[in-house]
């Protein structure tokens, strides 16, 4: 029994991470239709602003923040060079084209900063681990968990109340219509892949406090989380992705634990196929719908 | 052979040329490096033309192909390598595995059948999904397999890779193999299969009301593309001879992609062309990444370069041509006069139009009754009964939102009725799917046409499962369409593009056709001309017809009965003098009562 | 019956004003792939008046009210906006401008609350939100009783009272309502047109598609009539309801 909340203590704080990441993916797919491939590399964008931040001497709490907002910048960046000039190209060029841009800035942080793994020491404290009824609950955990629960809130907060977010969820649902009511199209866009990246950066440096170092292709395994996590909750729903990112998380940590150890190399793919067998019994995912379609 | 397959074949065969003038060129030069470039061309041919049989014809972009390409890969190497090697690199192999030594051939048609076993399973998951999910559903299979390639260290070393497999490759045997996935690939496409595929690519919705099975479909070019690619990766293993499980994740897929996309995904000369390209640029590059002096001044080795630069390129490739370099054009649409002289005969002559005079007029052909449906609260259908047959018109109008479309949507299956039954030529098919009742008979149009837009005119009646080929032409006649049969849908003018709906409808051997508004958006003398075919065509080919018109004159002249619903219900029923009569329907057409006495004489 | 068809009395109709059209649409030209949607349409909307566009279905009214709303990209012509061009492909411009589009349909946000509609109508407007709420509430008490309650389960009746509810959260200058009678029992197409007759009294020029002619004629002051894309007929509403409607336009122009 301990070791089971133990296992699901790390499994929600591993989640929690999945949660932030996938969201963030699934707010440019909501809007836009864009599977943003190079998501992943605003992880990394993420770890290399903390590195260098740390490096020049600043806090590592100071460079987080730091990396957050360079992780936003970023994503607005991506839309205007990137996605603007080719709206109307369709899906899969869309998604290409990501792609392709996701090895771009792999392709940069290995020619400009270096392919070797870069190391981003994080405060002793977070190490720090206290006891609690037999469970051990590392502070990293603690504070995880809290840092992605308070930002979902914040974000719920902002689309449930703000002008802003009550633009986007509407722009989400019928573009069209939203314009006509005089929301401009450019800013809601900006605004989502703002909030995308807002939402990468604070994934990003729960990531790296976690990993402890960002190399170039630091975005891989992130990306592949996001893409399985909305897929499994259900493409298009915002709720689905969260859900997804936990469920993900906790799946991974309890193949983790409870996998023979000769499989446990195999865990991640462990965790694919039982998404794969839950997508099998419901194509649309956990909170998808079935698409209605209009003639 | 059909005209389609032989002009596929001399299409696969020039390309092949092609590319066999580019790797002589290469490997005559006696240059080592260059011969070994040639036969990275050729095999990267094979890998990206597998990529596109799935790809092309499905529309559906794969991340996931690459995993085919290692399985393929490691069973060819597990097979070849001698055992005594086996046993130095793999001691845990199993040894029914480690004694063995297959020789080159059958090993990759081992490697393809392990490619088709996984394929077929993981399909299953696959084609149930949409097609956004479906691109990530790909690219989990690259991630999952790689980590099982990469951690599997008994059977594949991991991280350190097999070595000494035996030496087979020639640029000359590597071109014969390249021009064989061609072949394959131009054929597939040609067969009724590739038609098929592409016509759910252009719309999956008007490809399924015609019969065509969406998903057996999508399966059968993912399980035959995997198996390609597993072939084309054991040829990749038995020319690389040594290799590592890192070969085949992201920088190989996007390499083969980039490949793809940039040259055309939709053609498979559009593979060669992209695959020689980015060949090209890559050796160009690896140079740079080698290091080398220029005046003096030493650059230093950089690594990802090559990659670097690719997805550059690529980037702009993108924003310059969506749609690649050569787009949908194969090699016979390049040089003038070559599809002409391959079709030769074949070209479509008219005629052959179907004797159906056996079938009695009164049968009733489709029959929905007490349907309902209602979405959201808002009932737009409730309890109505409809019935159609052989050779009747069967007028369906009524205001904007009075449930015509909804209704038609139950009838053909593509909404699920609350309540009530559909009976088509006497079988209750009221839990069938739109393909299966189509395969039983039932045609339709769309309110908003539908076409396979990037397919020719011709394919466009082909596509369909229970179309003849040699009642195409005559059919195309009929509709004064055979001028343009080999034009793309989506160049047609408008009402040729409503005409070839319905020529579309007709091919699947109806017994009823549904037709949303085939007069929307033509002027009066293009209505005439169609009232006067579709009377023509329900008589020729016996088949009821239920239309949906606003316009009361087309639907007065044209049609025997005429059934008008307002809000959801039958208001009216009858002939058209009788409809144009009735008060009710003046009220829900015209608003408050138009007296008769307004104008006598009536319209 | 061989009446002519009453064309181009628009110079002669009384309820012309002297100042400049609220809307004028010169030679617009649309089109979609392969379907010109739209031939040569020009028509002028006064201010305070109210403008009917009538026709058949697959006519172009939607195409019109949405290219005068800027939905849609004119292949030639154009329409302006109290004097200033409308931008092609860029509805928000006009919106701002003062123009409000109902659509057909009524294109509310159904998963979204009814007040989140309305807020969603105002956020051209940058201030007094609560007073156009209450405002809407006043007009609409229905809406007021279910403020809270996701608009996709209101009745469709209650989802035309929110659509044009929310275009009059921005005080607009013009409405353009494309088909509001659609789908809606008789009663209900009363009160709604009722409205619409009101807020013109209020000083709300008006643009109003019509399927159902009688109706439509009643209530505006001119129309226009719309077959395949162009202006067959046009002149003061009470004129074009003396002449046989169902010839007009159910059967465009000719007869059995």
């Amino acid at each position: 029994m301990t070791q089971f909340l133990q296992q699901l203590i790390n499994g929600l704080s591993l989640g929690s991470i999945f949660a932030v990441l996938a969201l963030g993916l699934a707010m440019v797919y909501g809007t836009l239709g864009i599977l943003n491939f190079a998501y992943g590399e605003l992880i990394a964008i993420t770890g290399y602003t903390m590195y260098f931040a740390t490096q020049a001497g600043l806090s590592f709490w100071l460079s987080a923040l730091i990396g957050a907002v360079a992780a936003a910048v970023a994503s607005i960046l991506m839309q205007l060079l990137v996605f603007r000039p080719l709206q109307g190209t369709g899906f899969v060029t869309l998604l290409f084209a990501s792609f392709a841009l996701s090895q771009v800035l792999q392709g940069i942080f290995r020619q400009a900063i270096s392919p070797r793994a870069k190391g981003i020491p994080a405060p002793e404290v977070l190490s720090n681990v206290f006891e609690f009824g037999g469970l051990r609950i590392s502070v990293l955990n603690v504070v995880t968990f809290v840092v992605a629960m308070v930002s979902l809130g914040l974000f719920a907060l902002f689309m449930r109340t703000s002008r802003s977010g009550l633009q986007m969820r509407a722009a989400a649902l019928d573009l069209t219509t939203t314009r006509l009511q005089g929301v401009s199209a450019g800013r809601v866009i900006l605004l989502a892949f703002a909030l995308s990246g807002i939402l990468a950066g604070i994934a990003g440096v729960l990531w790296i406090s976690r990993t402890g170092t960002v190399t170039p292709t630091t975005g891989a395994t992130p990306i592949l989380v996001a893409f399985v996590a909305v897929v499994l909750g259900g493409l298009g729903s915002t709720v689905g992705a969260v859900v997804g990112g936990f469920v993900f998380g906790i799946l991974e940590v309890f193949l983790e634990a409870y996998l023979p150890s000769g499989v446990v190399p195999f865990q991640f793919a462990f965790a694919l196929i039982a998404v794969a067998v839950v997508l099998f019994a419901r194509p649309e995912g956990l909170f998808g719908k079935a698409v209605e379609v209009k003639v | 052979m059909s005209g389609r397959l032989r002009v596929a074949l001399v299409g696969a065969l020039i390309t092949g040329l092609l590319l066999a003038i580019a790797v002589a060129l290469m490997a005559s030069t006696g240059n080592k490096a260059l011969a070994a470039t040639a036969v990275v061309l050729a095999i990267n041919v094979a890998l990206v033309v597998s990529l596109q049989t799935f790809i092309g014809n499905t529309g559906i972009l794969s991340f996931g192909h690459v995993a085919f390409m290692g399985i393929g890969a490691f069973t060819a190497a597990l097979l070849t390598i001698p055992p005594a090697a086996k046993k130095t690199q793999l001691p845990n192999l199993p040894s029914f595995i480690r004694d063995v030594q297959v020789p080159p051939l059958p090993a990759v048609l081992i490697a393809s059948l392990v490619c088709l076993f996984v394929a077929a399973l993981f399909g299953l998951v696959l084609v149930r999904m949409t097609t956004s999910a479906m691109v990530m559903a790909t690219f989990a299979l690259l991630i999952t397999t790689y980590t099982v390639l990469l951690n599997w260290a008994d059977w594949t070393r991991g991280s350190e890779g097999v070595y000494a497999v035996p030496r087979v490759m020639t640029p000359w045997l590597a071109l014969a193999v390249a021009v064989v996935f061609i072949v394959i690939a131009r054929l597939l496409a040609a067969t009724w299969m590739g038609l098929q595929a592409r016509a759910i690519r252009e719309d999956e919705l008007a490809a399924g009301a015609t019969g065509i099975r969406v998903r057996a479909s999508r399966y059968a070019f993912w399980i035959i593309s995997a198996s390609l690619m597993g072939a084309a990766g054991a040829i990749y293993a038995e020319n690389v001879l040594a290799f590592d499980a890192g070969q085949f994740s992201f920088a190989t897929t996007f390499a083969l992609l980039a490949m793809l996309i940039i040259g055309g995904r939709e053609s498979v000369l559009g593979s060669v062309v992209g695959a020689a390209l980015i060949v090209l640029v890559t050796e160009m590059f690896s140079r740079v990444e080698q290091g080398f002096s220029i005046g003096g001044f030493e650059l230093p080795r950089i690594s990802g370069t090559v990659q670097f630069v690719l997805a550059l390129l690529i980037i702009l490739a993108l924003i310059w041509k969506p749609d690649g370099i050569v787009g949908r054009r194969e090699v016979e649409d390049l040089i003038p006069g070559l599809r002409g002289w391959a079709e030769r005969s074949t070209t479509p002559t008219p005629g052959g139009v179907p004797d159906r005079s056996g079938f009695g007029l009164d049968e009733v052909v489709l029959s929905g009754k007490n349907l309902s449906k209602s979405f959201s609260g808002v009932k737009a259908v409730q309890e109505i009964d409809i019935h159609v047959a052989r050779g009747e018109i069967l007028g369906l109008i009524g205001p904007n939102g009075s449930g015509k479309s909804t209704l038609l949507n139950l009838l053909s299956g593509l909404t699920a009725a609350d309540s009530g039954t559909v009976e088509l030529c006497g079988v209750d098919v009221t839990d069938q799917s739109v393909h299966s009742r189509a395969l039983g008979g039932l045609g339709r149009t769309f309110q908003n046409i539908r076409l396979f837009n990037h397919l020719t005119v011709l394919d466009n009646v082909l596509a369909p499962p229970r179309s003849e080929p040699h009642e195409a032409a005559g059919l195309l006649d009929q509709l004064g369409l055979l001028d343009v049969a080999s034009a793309e849908a989506d160049t047609l003018a408008y009402g040729q593009q409503r005409r070839l709906e319905i020529a579309r409808a007709l091919s699947t051997q109806v017994s009823v056709i549904l037709m949303d508004e085939p007069a929307a958006g033509m002027n009066e003398e293009e209505s005439d001309v169609l009232l006067d075919d579709i009377r023509a065509l329900a008589a020729e080919h016996r088949c009821g017809v239920i239309i949906i018109d606003h316009d009361l004159r087309l639907i007065t002249r044209l049609c025997d009965r005429i059934q008008v619903l307002e809000t959801g219900r039958t208001i009216a029923i009858g002939t058209p003098d009788e409809i144009v009569q009735n008060r009710a329907v003046r009220e829900a057409y015209l608003g408050d009562a138009v007296g008769a006495e307004d104008h006598e004489g009536g319209m | 019956m061989g009446e002519q068809l009453v064309t181009s009395s628009f110079s002669t109709a009384s309820t012309v004003v002297a100042d400049q059209p609220v809307i004028a649409v010169t030679s617009l030209t649309v089109r979609y792939g392969a379907v010109t949607a739209l031939r040569e349409v020009s028509l002028e909307v006064g201010r305070g008046e109210i403008v009917g566009v009538l026709g058949p279905n697959g006519a172009g009214k939607s195409t019109l009210m949405r290219t005068i709303a800027g939905v849609h990209k004119p292949v030639t012509g154009q329409v302006l906006l109290e004097g200033r061009p409308v931008v092609g492909g860029a509805p928000e411009k006009a919106a701002r401008a003062g123009l409000r589009l109902v659509p057909e349909g009524r294109r509310i946000f159904g998963p979204l609350t009814v007040e989140e509609n309305l807020r969603i109508g105002s956020m051209s407007r940058g201030s007094t939100l609560k007073d156009d709420l209450e405002a809407a509430y006043d007009r609409f008490p229905i809406l007021g009783e279910r403020r809270s309650q996701s608009a996709g389960t209101l009745s469709g009746g209650e989802q035309q009272q929110l659509a044009i509810a929310r275009a009059l959260m921005a005080h607009p200058t013009v409405i353009l309502y494309d088909e509001p009678s659609l789908g809606l029992a008789p009663r209900i197409v009363d009160q709604i047109f009722e409205l619409i007759a009101h807020l013109r009294d209020e000083g709300v020029t008006s643009v109003l598609v019509e399927q159902n002619a009688r109706l439509a004629l009643d209530l505006s002051d001119r129309a226009y009539v719309l077959g395949s894309g162009s202006i067959t007929a046009s002149g003061k509403s009470s004129d074009l309801a003396k002449i046989d409607l169902a010839q007009l336009y159910l059967g465009k122009g000719a007869q059995r």
